[in-house]
């Protein structure tokens, strides 16, 4: 090797905001702290990005070419960047490896309590049920996601804000190179100096809102003056560059109110819209408002029509029923993905994604606060976050296949739309009839109606 | 079997923490000793690897050292699961 002749050595390091990571059955995941974006690496990606180190010198013959490929790819995707002999990676930025599966995403709702009254709360925010963490407990979930290499949170609630510690919650997370990858909020307590804040702690989360229609939202929020101050806070937030997204929730009071509230999020810059219709759970099972799909339908497709015209100035989904990028319209790809029988019946959303409710206890996803699931798997105050992903009960949940939910489901099992309907959501189908593997009622209907193709049509031209 | 041999140690390699630290301690040297050393760290291991295979490795491609994956797989890419009631739009996009 010596006769081609001296090599000059190579050195690299990973840009500052990349992170090496790894977990029991992930070699390697870089993972952006400030953008969230993440990066599975193969075991040879992980051998090249453990030596951007600054220190080892890639002319080495313990690299290969495809070591020298994969190095070069880095540095083309802004992944790592070329270096003299010596430059020293940050601590935080090294190799770290969990004990643990690949967390990739949890949402904290770090407080149950809420300063609106809304009437769909699924975490019955209005009599604050589940609380909220001590402040020493709630620093020592931190520790815990650390601990984990969890890459990035959305921080929620009840409302994030209301808690007094949340700055230095915030504060705690950044500082170890957490993403804050989404805040949600009513906007209510996020003022300029919060914002200012956000700023300070070098985090650039999308900002979630809600916004239930103009001349509306009050209504549903159970508050007066809580649309002026959502608003408020959204035209503050995008003015001060954050990312912002909003949620509208669907129903026969809110329904006037959505088609001018797409004028009004237009106007704002708002980057991305969601119509949704309240969930059976929390405080909505009560509820007599809701729309049926038929009437969710006949509101969407106005304000389609009208995205349209403005020239789809925002990303937007609509109950389901739409969904649509912002900018010029591309025609529909194949899906990504057909569900198989194979797959796991949630896996294609949650099987490295958790959610940790205001009183520490982990489940799956917030459709199943309020279920007998919910106290049936482990708290975080009993157990690390690691040995919890573990747990045989989460992962008896996460491991079921759509398979076994056809083998109860005869219908879902003779249907034509399970490529794309995959058989629901099972906490969907216990909200309905107390049987997760039982039908779910709201994707069924979706799938079965012409509603979809009809937008879809719309949205193309052709309808 | 040297190729195999230098294939299935290159295996142990990316895989190895204790071993990387070992091979990255060798960069200290020479080429021909850090070459040397590295097939002596290799028949360490329980591998035979020569300094003509390793010489022969470095001659070769990336492209004929990656037919079986792709190089984008090593590095990654975008590996967001798909929205449920959205499948040509990213999770990113549905709000997580």
């Amino acid at each position: 090797m010596s006769a081609a002749g001296p090599v000059s050595p190579r050195f690299a390091v990973l840009r500052p905001d990349w992170l090496l990571r790894g977990y029991s059955d992930r070699p390697g995941v870089l993972a952006n702290w400030r953008t969230g974006e993440a990066r599975p690496l193969a075991a040879a990606g992980a051998y090249v990005a453990r030596a951007c180190d600054g220190h080892t010198d890639f002319t080495s013959p313990i690299f290969l070419p495809k070591h020298q490929a994969t190095l070069n790819l880095m540095l083309a995707e802004g992944l790592a960047e070329e270096c003299a002999y010596g430059a020293e990676l940050d601590p935080r930025q090294r190799f770290r490896e969990a004990p643990n599966r690949y967390i990739q995403y949890t949402q904290w709702a770090v407080t149950g309590r809420c300063n609106l009254r809304c009437r769909h709360c699924y975490m019955d925010g209005p009599t604050g049920r589940y609380g909220e963490l001590p402040h020493d407990v709630a620093l020592g979930l931190v520790e815990q996601f650390v601990d984990a290499n969890v890459q990035r949170l959305h921080l929620t609630g009840g409302e994030p804000l209301l808690r007094a510690d949340f700055w230095e919650l915030a504060g705690a997370l950044t500082a170890q190179r957490i993403a804050i990858h989404q805040i949600s909020t009513n906007g209510v307590l996020l003022d300029d100096e919060a914002l200012q804040r956000l700023r300070d702690l070098e985090a650039d989360p999308i900002l979630h809102f809600s916004l239930d229609g103009v001349g509306t939202h009050d209504a549903m929020r159970g508050c007066d003056g809580a649309e002026a101050a959502a608003m408020s806070a959204i035209r503050r937030a995008v003015d001060a560059g954050f990312k912002v997204s909003v949620t509208s929730c669907l129903d026969g009071v809110t329904r006037d109110g959505m088609l001018p509230a797409l004028d009004l999020l237009t106007d704002a810059g708002v980057r991305s819209w969601h119509v949704t219709a309240p969930q059976a759970i929390g405080c909505w099972t009560t509820a007599s408002t809701g729309l049926s799909l038929d009437e969710q339908a006949a509101v969407c497709e106005p304000i389609l029509r009208r995205w349209l015209a403005l020239g789809r100035p925002m990303l937007v989904t609509l109950c389901g029923i739409y969904a649509g990028a912002p900018g010029e319209y591309v025609p529909p790809q194949e899906p990504l993905h057909r569900c198989t029988p194979d797959d796991l019946h949630c896996g294609a959303l949650f099987d490295d994604t958790a959610y940790v409710m205001p009183n520490g206890r982990l489940i799956p996803c917030p459709r199943f606060i309020g279920t007998p699931f919910e106290t049936a798997l482990p708290s975080l105050l009993d157990v690390s976050l690691s040995e919890a992903w573990a747990n045989e009960g989460l992962r008896a949940f996460l491991g079921v296949t759509k398979s076994q939910v056809l083998a109860h489901n005869e219908e879902c099992a003779a249907c034509d739309e399970f490529g794309e309907c995959g058989a629901g959501c099972w906490a969907m189908a216990y909200a309905a009839s107390g049987d997760v593997f039982g039908r779910d009622p709201v994707a069924c209907d979706l799938w079965k109606s012409p509603h979809r193709r009809h937008l879809a049509g719309i949205a193309a031209g052709t309808a | 079997m040297p190729i195999g041999d230098l294939k299935a140690f290159f295996a142990k390699l990316e895989t190895d923490a204790a071993l990387q630290d070992q091979a990255r301690a060798l960069q200290g040297s020479t080429d021909d000793e850090r070459v040397a050393g590295l097939c002596a760290l290799a028949a360490d291991a329980g591998f035979t690897v020569t300094p003509e295979d390793l010489s022969s490795a470095a001659a070769g491609t990336a492209a004929a050292e990656l037919d079986d994956q792709s190089l984008r797989a090593v590095v990654g890419g975008i590996c967001e699961s798909t929205g449920f009631f959205a499948p040509h739009l990213g999770r990113e996009f549905l709000g997580g």
